[in-house]
């Protein structure tokens, strides 16, 4: 017994060592996947630490120096009503980064959810939840979300919401595909001569297998949730005009086009980290589709 | 199958979608907003019983919801979108009247996009691996990854601010007057009235916001081209056209980049959505009085009736232009005509 048990451990050590040094291979051969995780975990830790390292609060005024360039006085210059960029641009980071996750973890459930439903129920409910997952496809996503948002009313809160409603269809789509593939494999079928109901068979034995992909999916989209809201919210559909969110001081910027500091910094930031997240979602992808790794 | 087949099968898969868009619509106009008639009218008309009594029976909202929606398709059949709370005109009029000033960058945006993104996809894959193609993915990833209103503000600044070399917002100098509308695009009016210097200042206002907005679709357009033609550089009939001594320029060109098209041609009219956002973005920032500039009016205002009008303009744009991709497969795909 206790033999086993130190196999099955050794075992164990052996496969998380190899996966590390897996790990170590893909990152030295995708040199942008871990730049792309260096600079999303500095926006990250920034996210948590900006209340105590920003020099200002995000909405403290300093109507005498209004409008200054980058200096001694402020790093990254300050706006129309003399407050500090840089502690707005650091404070922005926590607005957007839990914005985009939620839009990704609300749409990419809803469309798990929704899909896999479609795809294990077959018929009639299949029928009706596949065509209103193409009606919302036949929107431009972010259109959709600027009609909803405008209906609910703009703030931070709805913007999320209103994208997390256009979020689902695509992942809808890959799962009733991969829950079709499942649904047909013997060990689904020998759950269901056991006796298990629908509902453990789906969540339980169906669902732990599709899961993977939807994971890639959602990790490939989170620099397109995350522009997604800086747009909506640029457009005014977002959080109100004073808030720190980068899209909306890019769009307050616009009226002050000489005082380029104004919009280059917020808008600096989004691409950022945008780009550290698409670096990270196109090196996974390499990485776990062999076909284009043989390239 | 025939064209006509073709066609007409296409039309019936999109006569459901059109519909179900107007009902989304709807739905959302009508049952998301507390009351919509708050949502519909300006502040100062809340006071005024007969004009929120005439909006109630105008819009049937007395009556049961799936009454209402045929009340609302009947007065969107006859062009009817309700009434712009900024502008105070029937939101249908507003829009036609940009219609055309948005029509014209956004042709123009795709030409230069969709040269830009086939050809960087191009070189990409041609010159795999070598610093084209990096420098090609760089541009790809920038377009990508960088906001297009932030791409937007740097052109200004650099292009017209700086360097003095391209025009800057609006669609003509101030000091210059509209040619006689035929059409209502700037530069095909001022050729019909024979103005070249009118036609020269339209298209000079014109190149950069089309060129920002080129940037930002061909972004896409240029990593499915790359990856595309890729496979199809590998597979045995162009290994077969250069064996029987066709000149290289003329096996990609001819046997290579037709067949690759496909999927470019789907992504071109999916990334029609995206030039749609994007002339939202671009023309705010451009001051271009088009559409998008309307829509990004009406969304800092909160003019539900002019957003609603945009979107639902919007969703049937984009539903005809992937109509138009799938008849287009009947030409570029031989295999539909067999089938």
């Amino acid at each position: 017994m206790s033999s086993i048990s130190s196999i099955s451990s050794s075992t164990q050590e052996f496969e998380s060592r190899s996966w590390l040094r897996q790990a170590r291979y893909h990152l030295r051969r995708n040199p942008l996947v871990l730049l792309g995780i260096i600079i999303a975990t500095v926006w990250i830790v920034t996210a948590f630490i900006a209340p105590s390292v920003a020099p200002a609060a995000p909405l403290a005024q300093d109507l005498v120096n209004r409008l200054q360039a980058p200096g001694a006085l402020f790093f990254m210059g300050s706006d129309e009503l003399g407050r500090d960029i840089f502690s707005r641009v650091l404070w922005g980071s926590r607005i957007t980064i839990p914005a985009g996750l939620a839009v990704i973890i609300i749409g990419s459930t809803l469309g798990v959810i929704i899909g896999s439903v479609a795809g294990y129920a077959g018929g009639l409910t299949d029928e009706v939840l596949m065509r209103l997952t193409e009606l919302f496809m036949a929107f431009p996503f972010i259109i959709l979300a600027m009609a909803v948002t405008a209906a609910l009313g703009p703030d931070i809160q709805n913007a999320v919401i209103a994208l997390s409603v256009v979020w689902w269809p695509r992942y809808a789509r890959v799962l009733r595909g991969l829950v079709l593939e499942v649904k047909a494999q013997e060990f689904v079928e020998a759950a269901h001569s056991a006796g298990a109901g629908g509902f453990y068979i789906l969540f339980r034995t169906i669902l732990p297998n599709c899961i993977a992909p939807a994971v890639i999916l959602a990790t490939l989209d989170i620099g397109t949730a995350i522009i997604s809201f800086a747009a909506l919210s640029f457009i005014g559909l977002g959080p109100e005009p004073s808030s720190p969110e980068w899209g909306r001081m890019v769009s307050i910027g616009i009226d002050f086009f000489d005082q380029w500091w104004m919009w280059l910094f917020p808008g600096f930031a989004i691409a950022s980290l945008v780009m550290a997240f698409n670096f990270i979602g196109d090196g996974l992808r390499d990485i776990l589709d062999p076909r284009l790794r043989g390239e | 199958m025939n064209f006509l087949q073709y066609f007409i099968r296409r039309a019936l898969l999109v006569t459901p979608l059109l519909l179900g868009i107007t009902v989304m619509a709807f739905l959302i106009a009508n049952l998301i907003p507390a009351d919509p008639t708050i949502a519909n009218l300006p502040p100062n008309a809340l006071n005024d019983e007969d004009t929120i009594a005439a909006f109630r029976k105008k819009w049937g909202l007395d009556k049961p919801l799936h009454e209402q929606y045929l009340t609302y398709l009947g007065n969107l059949l006859q062009g009817d979108l309700g009434t712009s709370i900024k502008t105070r005109k029937p939101v249908g009029e507003d829009i036609s009247r940009r219609l055309p000033a948005t029509i014209e960058l956004a042709t123009l945006g795709i030409i230069f996009g969709i040269f830009l993104g086939v050809g960087l996809g191009l070189i990409s894959a041609i010159w795999k691996d070598t610093w084209a193609d990096y420098v090609a993915r760089v541009v790809a990833f920038i377009g990508i990854s960088f906001p297009v209103f932030l791409i937007a503000l740097i052109f200004l600044t650099v292009f017209y601010a700086k360097l003095r070399i391209a025009s800057g917002p609006g669609r003509l100098d101030i000091i210059m007057r509209p040619p006689p509308t035929v059409t209502g695009l700037f530069t095909v009016d001022a050729l019909l009235a024979g103005d070249l210097k009118t036609f020269k200042n339209a298209f000079d206002h014109l190149v950069l916001p089309a060129s920002t907005l080129a940037l930002y679709i061909s972004a896409i357009i240029s990593r499915i081209t790359r990856s595309s033609l890729l496979e199809v550089l590998n597979q045995d009939y162009m290994r077969t056209a250069r064996a029987k001594g066709l000149r290289e320029g003329y096996v990609i060109g001819f046997h290579g980049l037709r067949n690759s098209l496909i999927p470019v041609v789907t992504v071109i009219g999916l990334s029609y959505g995206n030039l749609l956002v994007g002339s939202i973005l671009i023309e705010s920032i451009f001051a271009y009085p088009g559409i998008g500039f309307y829509m990004f009016r009406a969304s800092t205002s909160q003019d539900f009736p002019a957003i609603m009008g945009v979107s639902l303009l919007f969703a049937f744009i984009y539903v005809g232009v992937n109509f138009v991709v799938d008849i287009l497969y009947f030409f570029l795909d031989p295999r539909i005509r067999v089938a």
